[in-house]
């Protein structure tokens, strides 16, 4: 199969460098020095149980590709308006894309320009970051999902999850990609908003019950947007979701790394998306409103000098 | 007057060494390496247009001191529990003891053990800090103070002060209502600093944000709706009076408490936002954002561990 991968960063690279080594034609589309140390050292991944490096096509424009059978969409949201239009050189008759990112908006923003009935729905749990240009860290094997957004079993589904299988890549076809893409959204929307406002790692932060219940309010502020929107989604995530997270050892969640170093945030596409999505249908979102109030000025990062 | 100053900070050491200048006994309770350098040294006074030093009683035990006529008590809201008991041998049958602390809970907590006739409640207008152990910069041109009787009378006492501050230079409002005074700076001196500090931001830089904008004024109603449930009626002009003070400060200029939590020192949390909340709940007014404000800030309230 012929794959090009927008955004060859943490989860983009790391499904890569597993496609290659599984025999796949595939092209990353990179930028700067990421992309010159692919092109001269290769891709190196280092994995919980090993590292690896592969040789892989790389570039900075889709053009250069052509039409291909498969791509994953794999960059940061905040770049989904200057990205999106510049992958149609990549489409053909029967080219589909995953979108694998956060939020929930993606495979509409895919869709608008790329045609609704080429997007996939996707999304995945994962630990990686770009280590130094070229080298990419796994702390957690990546896990995907992905499927129709209506609902249906397809052949061209089948067959991505059977490569992403053979490429060791721990894969679920969904029936209903969009609930757990609205699952995860709510318990991500909410720990990377309080979190990031708090600035205060969520070991420590919702060992406070006044914390505990903003988290709650928060998940349950999407929650009601998603109910509203027809996803369907249980009343137990919110308890669930508590528990999930109380469970986990120290983390940080990736909105307030960002934010911490000063780079663009994913704001927009978390507590930015449940307050518009709201707004839509009816929904009011008061204690996203207020994280997005105070969390907006730094949105954009802080400017660096290059 | 025989003065004790409780807690020669930045504004405590501001007024104590104005007061001292002017011919007033005036002893500053302070601690640590500010204090040491007080003796040793005497208090510097920095001020826009002045700079001077000036031999002034200093110590860290009250009991040292004995009764006075009138006690400053500025400490930071934080230090109550240890800093109320600490003045009581300051405190004799006709002492004074004016509290110029943030929000408006301070005047009853000292109430509580010292009785209401001898407490005045009033509020500091002055930015000034300590730059070095003994060394106080004044930015502020004109140190402003504001007190009064609860009861809005005209006391003997409260005038008498009021003299000794004129003539040590402060700009003195003996209040007749000092109770709207504090809650009209609660109006807009929370909001600032909760939303500032929670937004890492100045208040000038977040209004300026349409989103922000709009929090600060769902805030500022917030205070206005407590206030008003309390018995301090405020109206929508000055809801808007406050939002023009926010968007009338300098771009970049933080809230005491915003640079605290960026220089990881203790927060006035709870006389600043806390108690937003906490008198909204005795007077049944929900306060949804300066509940999020509370707490966002709660995990910061100590400060970073290197500083605690």
């Amino acid at each position: 199969m012929r794959i090009a991968i927008m955004g060859a960063g943490g989860v983009g690279g790391c499904l890569g460098g597993l496609l290659v080594k599984a025999g796949n034609d595939v092209s990353l589309i990179a930028r700067g020095e990421h992309l010159e140390a692919i092109r001269s050292n290769g891709l190196k991944l280092v994995r919980p149980d090993g590292e690896f490096v592969v040789e892989v096509e790389a570039t900075d424009d889709p053009a250069q590709i052509g039409p291909v059978d498969l791509v994953l969409f794999t960059v940061k949201t905040f770049q989904n308006h200057h990205v999106i239009t510049s992958l149609k050189p990549l489409m053909g008759q029967e080219t589909s894309v995953i979108s694998l990112q956060n939020g929930v908006e993606s495979h509409e923003q895919l869709g608008a320009v790329l045609g609704p009935g080429n997007i996939l729905p996707g999304g995945y749990w994962a630990s990686s970051h770009i280590l130094t240009p070229g080298v990419i860290v796994e702390d957690v094997p990546a896990r995907i999902f992905f499927g129709e957004v209506e609902n249906t079993e397809s052949l061209r589904a089948l067959d991505i999850r059977k490569m992403f299988r053979d490429a060791g890549i721990e894969t679920e076809l969904s029936p209903a990609p969009l609930q757990v893409l609205w699952e995860k959204f709510i318990v991500l929307s909410a720990l990377a908003g309080i979190t990031s406002a708090a600035q205060t790692r969520p070991k420590e932060l919702l060992q406070y019950p006044g914390a505990r219940k903003m988290f709650c309010d928060a998940m349950g502020e999407a929650l009601a947007v998603g109910l509203a929107k027809g996803i369907e989604l249980s009343d137990d995530l919110i308890e669930e979701n508590l528990k999930y997270i109380d469970g986990l050892p120290n983390f940080q969640n990736s909105m307030h790394a960002d934010y911490e170093a000063g780079r663009e945030t994913e704001l927009d596409a978390l507590s930015g998306a449940v307050i518009r999505l709201g707004k839509q249908i009816g929904v009011a979102t008061p204690v996203h409103s207020f994280l997005y109030s105070v969390l907006l000025p730094h949105k954009d990062g802080v400017p660096q000098a290059d | 007057m025989r003065i004790a100053i409780m807690g020669a900070g930045g504004i405590g050491g501001c007024y104590g060494g104005l007061l001292a200048r002017t011919g007033n006994d005036v002893t500053l309770i302070a601690r640590g390496a500010h204090l040491a350098a007080i003796k040793e040294k005497g208090l510097r006074l920095v001020q826009p247009e002045d700079d001077f030093t000036i031999n002034v009683a200093a110590t860290g035990d009250p009991s040292e001191v004995g009764p006075v006529d009138l006690v400053i008590f500025a400490v930071k809201g934080q230090h109550n529990p240890k800093a109320v008991p600490l003045i009581k041998p300051l405190v004799g049958s006709d002492t004074t003891v004016l509290t110029i602390q943030n929000g408006v809970e301070s005047a009853d907590e000292l109430a509580e053990v010292y009785g209401t006739e001898r407490v005045l409640p009033g509020s500091a207008y002055v930015l000034s800090n300590i730059i070095s152990p003994g060394v106080i910069r004044q930015i502020s041109p004109v140190p402003n103070v504001a007190f009064g009787e609860s009861n809005g009378d005209l006391s003997e006492r409260a005038v008498a002060i009021h003299n000794a501050f004129s003539k040590a230079g402060v700009d003195a409002d003996l209040s007749d209502n000092i109770s709207k005074v504090l809650w009209s700076k609660m109006l807009y001196n929370s909001p600032a600093n909760g939303m500032a500090s929670a937004a890492r931001l100045s208040p000038r830089d977040l209004i300026e944000f349409p989103e922000g904008a709009e929090m600060f004024r769902s805030a500022i109603q917030e205070v206005a709706d407590v206030g008003t449930a309390f018995g301090v009626p405020f109206g929508p002009e000055d809801v808007q009076g406050a939002i023009d003070l926010i968007a009338a400060r300098p771009m970049g200029a933080r809230g005491s408490m915003q640079a605290d939590l960026e220089a990881g020192r203790p927060l006035e949390l709870e006389a600043i936002v806390g108690s937003i909340g906490r008198i909204g709940r005795k007077v049944n007014v929900p306060t949804p954002i300066f509940d999020l404000l509370y707490t966002l800030l709660l995990p910061h309230i100590l400060g970073s561990s290197e500083n605690r």
